[in-house]
């Protein structure tokens, strides 16, 4: 089966094409949201047209970050899902506005072809109610629609899997208890017991949870206010303080990518290695405590070939704690990238 | 947010510029908008607004409904233009909407069509984005700001909006500030000094007295303060009579009452030293018949307003704008010469309705021969008042990165 795989962005969009699980293109249209997508999806069109994917009709998937309670799985594209979109816009306006505009010109591009689309949220549904829950008025939670969600589900649902699979080779017989630790721009780490999340550091929004390239992440909400109120920046210029100049970028002083940060030998970048390791550390160690004890460790996400510079300073510790299981000192690597997770999506329906 | 903001924004550049061009090039004298508030209207349409209306004055009303019933945004701009003062003047003529060293000229460039367009655009670029709203956007084009003291404005408050159910929380006005956050300005009156006499030398006299002997304004003033008429004569009822039309700034707190006491006042004193001569001061009156046939009194009375620049308005309006990336300039209109004003007086003395200008174009410019203003600015200003509107009654985004993450 072929299909091909989008993923907006703000100012791009990534696109591969796969023949049955084989990849057999795939790239990025740059300038994205100065042409609008409908330019870009033409682009990958031709492109897609040319290794000649269009000519069995090919499965489309469209990445979405964010789709609430209302997509707790992958969905056809369709009048349907794009009113259950509008539903969800107010939880997320910034990323399903481009989704909604995506996937309208998905369907004028891709006539005809079976889409999906495919959510980062979706895995968090079923998150337990202790841990999605904020200690507030359950009637402005309901009204505000706020609870605990996280963003790389599609990573941490793979990598679970591959990783209960291959507890299960070795012999395990029960639910594995996984540690998940995706490593991405804004990282994030589960922890999944068989193939159901227990616990995520993100939150409401990607805000809250480990500090990211340009997010700080988790804060006190006094300083959200603070920066709003009292240093007079309203709430657009403390989100954009706190999302877009702050994080690992913030501590280092420049813009930089997690991969720089976990690698670089630059004197600049040990106080940010330190400070987001050690988050990981607690984050890790809370999740382990979530589960009881951890089978099996396995990262992922786009810079996942640094997972031995997190893995040799975070497990170690959780080791002599006593909670990891003797194989989980073994973590394992997830090393499809989003484009792979997404076309097996496809194959799923 | 406010990447994409710019990036759509690029996209609807070149309907932004012909839309600003088109309402130049179309005839809206005061009372005679009927033109241009049909080619607003369409445009309203193209940009797919959720309502578009025009009511009963002749006012053109788009409206993009949020989620929630308020709060209420209203974004305002005139069609309505002064007569070219002397056509002669214009190279080509006042209606050619020629683009000429980057910027865009034409009778109401500066007041206000580059504002009008730059707020319907405004709006447009936040539907186009789909950054859903929380309250309703409320944008209006509005007939009779210039000789009517505001009626459009008034009529669309009390009569089309309440209709709609729509009651503003706040208002910007497209006028002409510079992209300056402007809070408010001085008012004006216009009265009549009506002077009646059996013996018509007395009351040339006194005419003559009256006219020379008030007019005085300190010559060296960038600020007009008041402008006297010639006095017009004619007999009634057997009496010689005249009538002195006075336009009169109107302070801070000044009321028109007081003024037209003191005006009497002098007036009599000055009238006196002519002999018997009966004095009578009142604000000017008269009846105004609208583009749609509509007939309303009105009162020539602009009231000062102001603002609070402490005000949520003007706070989220700075903050907004700020985050942006937009230069933030607060400052209030210098009016410098008479018969020169906004509907912010109606709207925020009358209906009490926080209000804010802010306009690409510059406020020297309004009225002036060979009008114009900077294509970049009416750009900017759509950008910033659609930041604005977003602050004001969009959903924030707060929390949320903006690229994958």
């Amino acid at each position: 089966m072929n299909t091909v795989v989008l993923i907006p962005g703000r100012r791009s969009l990534r696109y591969a094409g796969f023949v049955d699980s084989g990849e057999t293109c795939t790239g990025t249209i740059r300038g994205f949201r100065w042409q609008g997508p409908r330019a870009a999806l033409d682009e990958v069109r031709t492109i897609v047209q040319a290794m000649g994917l269009l000519d069995d009709a090919p499965s489309v998937v469209v990445h979405g970050l964010f789709g609430g309670e209302e997509f707790p799985a992958p969905v056809s594209l369709g009048k349907d899902a794009l009113l259950r979109l509008e539903r969800v816009a107010r939880q997320s306006p910034l990323h399903v506005a481009s989704l909604i505009e995506t996937a309208l010109a998905v369907e004028q591009v891709f006539p005809g072809a079976p889409a999906r689309l495919a959510f980062e949220t979706s895995f968090f549904v079923d998150l337990p109610l202790r841990e999605r829950t904020y200690a507030v008025s359950p009637d402005l939670s309901h009204k505000l629609a706020l609870r605990r969600w996280g963003y790389h589900g599609l990573f941490h649902e793979s990598a679970a899997r591959e990783a209960a699979r291959r507890l299960r080779k070795r012999g395990l017989d029960c639910p594995p208890r996984i540690l998940s630790i995706c490593l991405d721009a804004q990282p994030e780490i589960a922890a999944v017991l068989g193939c159901r999340p227990i616990t995520v550091t993100s939150g409401a929004t990607p805000l809250e949870g480990l500090p990211g390239e340009t997010n700080s992440g988790e804060i006190d909400p006094a300083v959200a206010l603070a920066l709003a109120g009292e240093a007079g920046l309203g709430p657009e210029g403390a989100n954009a303080l706190l999302v877009g100049e702050s994080g690992l970028s913030g501590l280092v002083g420049r813009r930089v990518r997690l991969d720089d940060v976990l690698t670089s030998t630059r004197n600049d970048c040990v106080r940010a290695r330190e400070v987001l390791l050690y988050r990981m550390l607690l984050a890790s160690g809370a999740a382990a405590a979530a589960l009881g004890g951890v089978d099996a460790v396995v990262f992922s996400g786009r810079y996942v070939s640094c997972s031995a510079v997190v893995a040799h300073d975070v497990l170690p510790h959780l080791e002599r704690a006593g909670a990891l299981a003797p194989q989980a000192a073994q973590w394992m690597i997830f090393a499809k990238p989003l484009e792979g997770v997404l076309a097996e999506t496809a194959s799923l329906q | 947010m406010y990447d994409l903001l710019k990036g759509k924004l690029e996209g609807l550049q070149s309907e932004l510029m012909s839309f600003a061009q088109a309402l130049l090039r179309t005839h809206s004298l005061s009372r005679d908008e009927s033109s241009a508030a049909a080619l607003v209207e369409k445009q309203l349409r193209a940009l797919d607004f959720d309502t578009v209306t025009t009511d009963k004055l002749g006012n053109v009303v788009g409206v993009l409904h949020g989620v929630e019933d308020g709060p209420n945004l209203l974004l305002a701009s005139h069609m309505d233009t002064v007569a070219p003062a002397d056509e002669s003047g214009w190279p080509g003529t006042p209606w050619s909407g020629r683009v000429e060293n980057g910027k865009l000229y034409g009778l109401g460039a500066a007041d206000c069509k580059g504002g009008l367009a730059a707020q319907v655009f405004a709006a447009g670029l936040l539907k186009r984005s789909l950054l859903p709203l929380r309250g309703n956007l409320i944008v209006a084009a509005t007939v009779a700001e210039e000789n009517g003291i505001s009626i459009g404005m008034r009529g669309l408050i009390e009569f089309t909006l309440k209709e709609m159910g729509l009651r503003p929380e706040y208002a910007i006005l497209g006028e002409p500030t510079d992209l300056g956050l402007y809070y408010g300005h001085d008012g004006r009156a216009e009265l009549d000094i009506r002077l009646r006499s059996n013996n018509p030398f007395h009351l040339a006299d006194a005419a003559d007295l009256v006219a020379n002997g008030m007019g005085d304004t300190d010559p060296l003033s960038a600020v007009q303060a008041m402008l006297m008429g010639k006095p017009q004569f004619e007999d009634r009822h057997g009496l010689r009579c005249a009538t002195i039309g006075v336009e009169h700034r109107l302070g801070p707190e000044e009321a028109v009452d007081g003024m037209v006491g003191r005006m009497r006042r002098e007036a009599e004193r000055l009238a006196q030293l002519a002999g018997a001569v009966e004095v009578e001061v009142s604000v000017r009156e008269h009846s105004e018949t609208l583009a749609s046939g509509m007939v309303m009194k009105v009162k020539r009375v602009t009231h000062a307003w102001s603002t609070d620049p402490f005000s949520p308005l003007l706070s989220r309006a700075r903050q907004s704008l700020a985050a942006a990336g937009c230069v933030v300039r607060p400052g209030k209109w210098r009016l410098s010469r008479l018969g020169m004003g906004t509907s912010g007086s109606v709207l925020s003395n009358e209906f009490h309705i926080p209000t804010i200008g802010y306009g690409p174009g510059r406020e020297e410019e309004a009225h002036s021969q060979d009008e114009s203003v900077e294509v970049a600015k009416i750009v900017e200003c759509t950008y910033g008042t659609a930041a604005m509107a977003h602050g004001l009654v969009g959903i924030p985004v707060f929390g949320w990165i903006p690229d994958e993450i």
